[in-house]
């Protein structure tokens, strides 16, 4: 900082406008940043090799902490992995249920991201009267399944929760809650500070999405035609009519319009779903099935952040491997060509606008340099005495 | 004497009204809010805590205090006057904000240096509009100090400049859409992100008196000299200042720029026709 032109500004690990912990170095000329890099590696908790040697039923309280936003998509998509491998079917009914929790997943997420992208505007009235919206649909998880923000609701071929009898509660609070989004949507799509903020800023051309490989909503606002539920449906969405929302401009303010189209139609799609599910109470199983012989299975599935994988391999009754493939690790490259000659008060919004989530990303840790025999074993924990 | 007693408790009612501007904005935004008296806690905790020690970094928060503080002795009750004390009354206002900016640097962390930077930018235009607001006023009301200023409504006579005066208030206020030199989601604290304890709590009584200093000289010069009319303006001021935090984003720097070259050309035509 003494004298020279360009310097360093650490922008996190810790920042008000970061929920997560990430460090954005952003080499910087006055108020212009000429570029930025990211450095990953805060919320590694070695998960992975955690879930190795657990029974595949246990894997899945493991996989739901991965992420405190999308713990559904994380345990819908391991279960429906480990029930690909064992050639598991289920029943509609399961798949339906899921479906709906995965729905409402998918508005509370988006709720987060554009509460929190307000928040970095300084609009705090927006972020907290769009929280508040979020609060009805945790209202919701908690009177279906006894968690706000973890749910524990998969089991391997079944579900924990019932939506049986509350049918009419559910449908209930999606027209209230497509009424009071629709309101905010009001507020921030005729605010002209807003729209100067937020317009032509951090765009993403479709060219640019498609040679990234963008996935998720960012990459629909960018022209992308993608979508898991759609390119390769699972659980029952192949049932529904639904189509994707495409925007074509791709700069931030197209992403939160995107986002909040989303939640009505997600909110379309639970009110379909809740008339379609048979009206019969689930008939719960306490036996764990056994998986002796040896598999493996794969499964992808449309979380709220985009495209999630999952590849399971078990051999008596143990998970050997689990390799996950979060939505944010597939997109997060586009961070560093984003944050190249933009202003430092762009940034929060440029990276609050496409939703990354560390806690996800940071599923390996890699060292710059090859290591030898001993180093590695130290790396792994295994202490040598020779 | 009663007159230095006023003049003592000042600061005082400075940050009992940025608890009610608190409580304001929170009823706004349809929540209960911090109690009033919770900047009186928050400083008071600070107090109780340890400074930097010594240097620069001691000395700039106590200075920029006594700076926002010294601005009552010319108004509301003036207890000292002279011919054109209205110019020395800008330079303490200039005088805080240079004190800011200076803490902002003497810390030498990024934030704060960004965030003075970004306050001197924001400083060279609309301390310009708030001068040349005041000598308006001044020109209009024929007087030469506080003490001459004639006791009427000027509203019908500089409208623009009111207008004009308002868009300053916002912007010492640091209020939204102009709070960009002390955004948080940029750049932390800005100038005061590395002060803490009794440094950070003369900062705060220093920004909080300043900010009282801005309304009520509104008051003073806009509305006649009584105190029902001072504390009906005053209030209304912070209920304007609420409404504009709760409705609007924040500018980025180069846009709050350009909003203000309008609030600046608002102020210079008044003073034109007069002229």
């Amino acid at each position: 900082m003494h004298g020279e032109e360009e310097y360093v500004l650490p922008f996190g690990p810790q920042h008000p406008a970061l929920s997560e912990p990430v460090l954005l170095k952003l080499k910087m000329d006055g108020e212009k940043v000429i570029s930025g890099a990211a450095e990953f590696g805060y919320m590694h908790r070695g998960i992975e090799k955690m879930l190795e040697g657990k029974t595949p039923e246990k894997g899945i309280m493991i996989c739901e902490r991965i992420c405190g936003i999308c713990p559904v998509s994380h345990s819908t998509c391991y279960t429906m992995a480990v029930e690909n491998a064992a050639n598991e079917k289920i029943e509609d009914k399961i798949a339906y249920e899921r479906m709906i929790l995965a729905e409402l997943e998918r508005m509370h997420s988006h709720l987060v991201c554009i509460g929190l992208q307000m928040h970095d505007m300084g609009f705090d009235t927006l972020f907290m009267f769009l929280w508040r919206e979020r609060e009805r649909i945790l209202d919701i998880f908690e009177k279906l399944t006894g968690g706000r923000v973890q749910h524990s609701s998969n089991r391997i071929s079944s579900v924990n929760f019932d939506i049986y009898g509350v049918e009419n509660y559910l449908i209930e609070e999606m027209d209230k809650l497509k009424k009071g989004v629709a309101k905010y949507k009001k507020e921030y799509a005729v605010n002209e500070i807003l729209k100067e903020r937020t317009k032509n800023i951090g765009v993403i051309t479709k060219k640019e999405a498609e040679k990234f490989h963008l996935v998720g909503p960012i990459a629909r606002a960018s022209g992308m035609h993608q979508d898991i539920r759609i390119d390769d449906p699972y659980l029952k969405y192949e049932e529904f009519d639904y189509s994707p929302i495409i925007f074509d401009k791709g700069d931030v303010y197209e992403r939160t319009m995107q986002r909040t189209e989303e939640i009505f139609a997600s909110a379309d799609l639970i009110k379909k779903i809740v008339n379609k599910t048979p009206k019969v109470a689930i008939v719960p199983s306490k036996i764990c099935k056994m998986i002796n012989e040896r598999c493996q299975g794969i499964q992808r599935v449309e979380a709220p952040r985009g495209e999630l994988f999952y590849f399971v391999e078990i051999e008596n009754n143990q998970i050997k491997r689990c390799r996950m493939r979060p939505p944010t690790y597939a997109y997060i490259r586009i961070l560093e060509p984003l944050l190249t000659d933009c202003k430092l008060g762009d940034v929060p919004m440029i990276v609050s606008s496409i939703d990354p989530c560390f806690a996800c990303l940071d599923r390996v840790m890699i060292e710059n340099k090859i290591l030898n025999k001993n180093e590695f074993k130290k790396m792994c924990g295994v202490h040598t005495h020779d | 004497m009663i007159k230095l007693i006023i003049w003592a408790i000042f600061p005082i009612v400075g940050i009992f009204m940025e608890g009610i501007k608190r409580k304001l904005i929170a009823r706004m935004q349809n929540r209960i809010g911090p109690p009033i008296l919770q900047p009186f806690y928050d400083v008071w905790k600070l107090f109780n805590k340890k400074g930097a020690t010594g240097g620069m970094l001691s000395i700039l928060p106590i200075l920029s205090f006594i700076g926002a503080w010294s601005i009552f002795l010319f108004f509301p009750m003036p207890i000292i006057s002279f011919d054109f004390d209205y110019i020395l009354v800008f330079y303490m206002y200039v005088f805080v904000s240079i004190s800011l900016i200076l803490a902002g640097i003497a810390s030498d962390s990024p934030y704060g240096i960004i965030g003075s930077m970004r306050e001197m930018v924001l400083m060279l235009v609309y301390e310009f509009a708030f001068f040349i607001c005041i000598f308006t006023f001044f020109l209009y009301g024929g007087a030469n100090s506080f003490t001459d200023m004639p006791s009427r409504v000027l509203i019908t006579r500089v409208p623009l400049t009111i207008v004009a005066l308002l868009g300053v208030i916002l912007i010492e206020l640091r209020i939204a859409p102009f709070d960009t030199a002390a955004a948080p989601s940029e750049i932390m604290a800005g100038y005061t992100t590395q002060y803490a304890g009794r440094d950070l709590a003369f900062f705060e009584l220093a920004e909080m008196t300043k900010k009282f200093a801005i309304v009520s000289i509104f008051a003073f010069l806009t509305f006649p000299h009584n105190m029902v009319w001072f504390i009906i303006t005053s209030a209304g001021m912070y209920f304007v200042c609420a409404a504009a935090k709760v409705t609007s984003p924040r500018f980025r720097i180069d846009q709050a720029l350009g909003a203000f070259a309008a609030i600046f050309f608002l102020a210079f035509i008044n003073f034109l026709i007069f002229v």
